[in-house]
């Protein structure tokens, strides 16, 4: 049976548009139309706002949360086109650093896996993808921008999980990056969904962010892209949802061939893919406003595993 | 207990209601959900319609975890090491397996037992009573079916199928032979007047339990009677089918059939008529349709009597021919019932049903429905798998299949532990004997495990030591570093950082020890620099630390020479921080200007050369920065330092060097004539 836990009282007088757990699941960050972030202390099923944060002109969008071996760091973005890095010092939040780049709205900040340092990728109505970089000398974020990534705009984007594995042939951009324990990372790579119906995929060549791939099926505005965590497997996957209803995951062996696979096509537009933490449960939520959960069998085949709702009362949201 | 209950989750939040939501995981376990609104590039920077409307909520939203509740801990730590032994054991022997049964059946009765007394410790109208007596349900549904497959399917030596679904009959069952002992032990004369002595001899007789109801029949008051007599005589004469030795089935088929068309003749010619409760025994012993739907219609549950049914009409039958006859009794049941057979079976009924027509597939399938979290799937496919009893279908090999369905069940179950607060521990050992995808899994989840405080950290990295998952020991370390800076604790940062091996951390938390010594002239914790041994190598500035406390040390202790020696060493050495190039310098000064001469000439020059090569380039480029204060923010502590020290620091300096300088070379040069 599935029940609510805990419900947290936001205390936003607008619309929220992103609430994000923080990685350890101590402490919760909301964003919303009222122009402002809050932070609450989740700990023990309790409830206690521990910062209120002004600092935008205008809604937040979303907001993102830093590995906390970097303190305790939170990135927002906004319709007033900034992009803001909130950090904990002596138990007050204060504004960091603030990155104002981008000519139109900023849909969606993501954190790179921790592995690659403070890194953070941020997508504009402008078209742009800026690429944020924690200089440990310097104290500020040096940035890399990809203009013209998605024409009309860039909705969401992911991080490819640093451990996924790669082809043994493929040497090509591996020998400047860091090493922990002896282990080369990989190359830094990321999705990004937009206006321009694509899904694309962006990886680190050099100094420079290049489109790797171009994957080309919806029909309409992507609206949110996931890429699934790794557990050790040879293959990688992207969940990707658009306008057009549809929710495709895309699957590789070897980072090159992407093998796309409709999950299923709703009754409505699609908004948002999230993974569970180890990938094998794939949540989807869209404008019918149920929430439907879907995990691949023995077989290959992607079934629902939340039963169908129909005969829920069309005033409750479900589940 | 089970099943079909909706897997749907309502959330009542009015502002969802009136605009939509949307949810993301959070853990494997844990589902976010808030009200939702798209963004489009045609949404305007204004309120939206449902600003100040409503509460703006957020909801956890979970499968509900029966498995933490204090009663049942037990059980999951308890069976856990079950799984565990039966994973790692070397000999895997027929008995091992019975006995790895057995294990699991007894930790769940133990945890039956505690179930009870809770309920009994409880006021019995709180919700808490009303939790157990649920539990106590489905475990007593999981031991009876798990105690069914234990005979038929994992003890391999058990070769008589009949027997023991009778042992487990009147283990479920326990009334009559509790009612016997009791009129047994009292060898109450009197007994037939009570009003359940026919009842107790009737069910006896339905468990088999013939001796038991003979003896019974002896102390009824009618017992020395003709009929008695016959029944007593007939009774005792009855074939008894063993599996092991005594008759062959073909000898025992022969002498039943004699001795119950005998009995059957006998029943004919009314020699049983006058004591009607006899008749009915003897007709149940002869299989007679009829009064078996007569008891039928008093029974429990349909497989209340068919183990006796058996025992009378087949009692050779196999495990593997049982489907055939279940198939005619349930029907047969099911009309002396009035029902229409499968439908009002309750869910235990229809696991047993499954278990015994060997529908493995069905079976495990209504087990997976049970609202344990899977604890009896998980432990029993597990076991049924590795003793190789666990056949899906009968067509074809089906190996690979169980092995996936066992995989995917034990990281299902592994990967919910991890989730789960404290139970995460457990939850390790289960992924670790699950698939590839399970070690992949482990080390996802054990790095979100909640690290609440150094004693968390500390039992996390031990556990991810164990299972040779060496990165999530630095990551974790790097956190407490950065955790400890947070809160001002600096030795404890200082240690975290030391454990992380990195380089960056190691440096950032060494220089809040030499800033805090530039500003205050105090060194902070002492003991702990004092003990850093070896590990200062990790990072130059970590070394330069402990080599500057230890000049310390000697400084106060009055070890001058020492001191001397070593500072003209540090300073030579490269690892100083710019911004302790003052302080550095500044504790040269008492050491040039001892009463006795200490630093030679040759290092005095180079005390000359730090100063002018690196001091004052030092203060000239903090001076700019001081300039530049409004433009750029640089380092404010770096800038306080400079504060600390007046200009004339320079001068102090080179007047000592002089000084000192002259006393050593007149010292000096005195020694070579």
């Amino acid at each position: 049976m599935v029940s609510v836990l805990q419900s947290i009282d936001s205390g936003h007088e607008d619309l929220i548009h992103g609430a994000e757990i923080d990685y350890y699941g101590l402490n919760l960050a909301t964003c919303s139309s009222d122009n402002c972030i809050k932070i609450f202390d989740i700990k023990n099923g309790g409830q206690r706002l521990k910062a209120d944060l002004k600092g935008h002109g205008g809604p937040v969008w979303q907001v993102a949360w830093a590995h906390p071996k970097f303190g305790n760091i939170l990135a927002s973005c906004s319709y007033d086109r900034k992009v803001i890095i909130w950090k904990e010092v002596n138990g007050e939040w204060t504004k960091s650093n603030e990155y104002s780049n981008h000519d139109s709205s900023v849909n969606s900040v993501a954190f790179a896996p921790h592995e690659y340092g403070l890194i953070l990728a941020c997508g504009s109505s402008d078209g742009s993808i800026s690429i944020l970089t924690f200089n440990t000398e310097s104290g500020n974020y040096d940035f890399k921008k990809i203009p013209n990534a998605h024409t009309i705009g860039c909705n969401a984007l992911s991080w490819c999980p640093s451990a996924v594995p790669e082809a043994a042939f493929d040497q090509r951009g591996k020998q400047n990056q860091p090493a922990t324990n002896g282990i080369p990372l990989q190359v830094k790579r990321f999705v990004s969904g937009g206006c321009d119906n694509t899904v694309k995929i962006w990886k680190e060549d050099g100094d420079r962010w290049v489109e790797e791939r171009r994957l080309d099926v919806h029909s309409d505005w992507i609206r949110d892209v996931a890429w699934a965590p790794s557990i050790g497997l040879p293959s990688s996957r992207i969940a990707s949802c658009s306008q057009d209803r549809r929710v495709i995951i895309w699957s590789t062996e070897d980072m090159t061939t992407w093998t796309p696979h409709i999950l299923n096509t709703f009754d409505d537009v699609v908004w948002n893919v999230s993974w569970s933490l180890t990938g094998n449960i794939l949540g989807v939520s869209g404008g019918d406003n149920k929430i439907s959960l879907w995990k691949e069998n023995n077989d290959g085949i992607w079934t629902c595993i939340s039963q169908d709702t129909e005969n829920a009362k069309d005033d409750q949201r479900v589940m | 207990m089970s099943g079909n209950e909706e897997n749907v989750c309502v959330v009542a939040d009015k502002l969802s209601e009136m605009c939509g939501l949307t949810g993301k995981f959070i853990t494997n376990e844990l589902i976010s959900v808030h009200g939702f609104q798209p963004v489009l590039s045609t949404s305007r920077d204004v309120p939206t319609k449902f600003a100040n409307t409503s509460e703006v909520n957020v909801f956890h939203i979970s499968q509900a975890f029966a498995l933490d509740d204090s009663v049942l801990r037990g059980l999951v730590s308890e069976s856990s090491s079950i799984f565990y032994n039966l994973q790692t054991a070397k000999d895997k022997t027929s008995e091992f397996y019975l006995h790895t049964s057995r294990s699991y059946r007894s930790a769940i009765r133990a945890t039956l037992n505690k179930l009870r007394e809770a309920i009994d410790d409880e006021d019995s109208n709180s919700d808490d009573v009303k939790k157990y007596e649920n539990f106590v349900t489905i475990f007593y549904s999981i031991e009876c079916s798990w105690h069914l497959c234990e005979f038929l399917l994992i003890d391999s030596s058990s070769i008589s199928t009949v027997p023991n679904l009778l042992e487990w009959t009147k283990f479920h069952f326990p009334s009559p032979s509790q009612n016997a002992a009791e009129m047994l032990i009292n060898l109450d004369r009197d007994v037939d007047v009570r009003s359940n002595y026919w009842v107790t001899v009737k069910g006896l007789i339905l468990q088999g339990q013939i001796d038991i109801a003979r003896a019974l029949l002896k102390l009824h008051s009618s017992s020395e009677t003709m009929t008695f007599q016959l029944a007593e005589k007939d009774l005792q004469s009855m074939p008894i089918f063993s599996s092991h030795g005594g008759l062959s089935l073909q000898k025992f088929r022969s002498q039943w059939s004699y001795w119950s068309t005998t009995l059957i003749s006998k029943i004919d010619s009314g020699l049983y008529s006058t004591e009607p409760d006899l008749e009915d025994i003897m007709k149940l012993i002869t299989g007679d349709k009829a009064t078996w739907m007569e008891v039928c219609k008093d029974s429990n549950c349909w497989y209340e009597h068919f183990a006796g049914f058996l025992f009378f009409t087949q009692p050779s039958a196999k495990y593997f021919e049982l489907g055939a006859s279940v198939n005619s009794w349930l029907s047969q049941w099911a009309s002396s019932k009035g029902s229409s057979g499968f439908t009002n079976l309750n869910h235990l009924e229809r696991m047993v049903l499954a278990v015994l027509k060997n529908d493995m597939a069905e079976f495990i399938h209504s087990i997976q429905d049970i609202a344990d979290n899977k604890w009896f799937v998980v432990h029993l496919t597990d076991l049924l798998v590795h003793c190789d009893q666990l056949r899906m279908s009968n067509e074809g090999d089906n190996t690979s299949l169980v092995i996936a369905l066992r995989e995917n069940l034990i990281y299902d179950y592994g990967a919910m532990l991890m989730s789960r607060g404290s139970l995460w521990e457990i939850g390790m050992d289960y992924l670790e004997f699950s698939s590839s995808e399970g070690l992949g899994a482990r080390e996802i989840l054990l790095q979100r495990i909640p690290i609440k405080n150094d004693l968390q950290a500390t039992n996390v990295i031990a556990v991810a030591r164990r299972h040779g998952l060496a990165a999530i020991e630095q990551d974790i370390c790097r956190v407490m570093v950065k955790r400890s800076m947070s809160l001002h604790n600096y030795g404890n940062a200082l240690e975290w950082a030391i454990r992380s091996r990195d380089n960056i951390y190691v440096t950032k938390v060494a220089n809040v020890f030499l800033f805090h010594y530039c500003k205050t002239g105090k060194m902070l914790h002492k003991d702990l620099l004092a003990h850093v041994g070896a590990k200062m190598f990790i990072s130059p500035r970590l070394l330069f630390l402990v080599k500057y406390f230890d000049f310390h040390r000697y400084f106060s202790s009055r070890a001058l020479a020492q001191a001397a020696e070593l500072l003209v060493n540090l300073l030579d050495s490269k690892i100083i921080p710019e911004f302790f190039w003052p302080s550095l310098l500044a504790d040269a000064i008492p050491l040039l200007e001892h009463n006795e001469p200490i630093i030679p000439s040759k290092e005095t020059y180079i005390i000359m050369h730090h100063l002018e090569s690196n001091l004052i380039p030092f203060i000239e480029k903090k001076n700019r920065q001081r300039e530049n204060i409004n433009t750029d923010h640089g380092d404010d502590i770096e800038l306080n330092l400079i504060d600390g020290y007046p200009d004339d620091l320079v001068q102090l300096l080179r007047l000592a060097c002089a000084r000192n300088l002259s006393r050593a070379m007149i010292i000096e040069n005195t020694l070579i004539h």
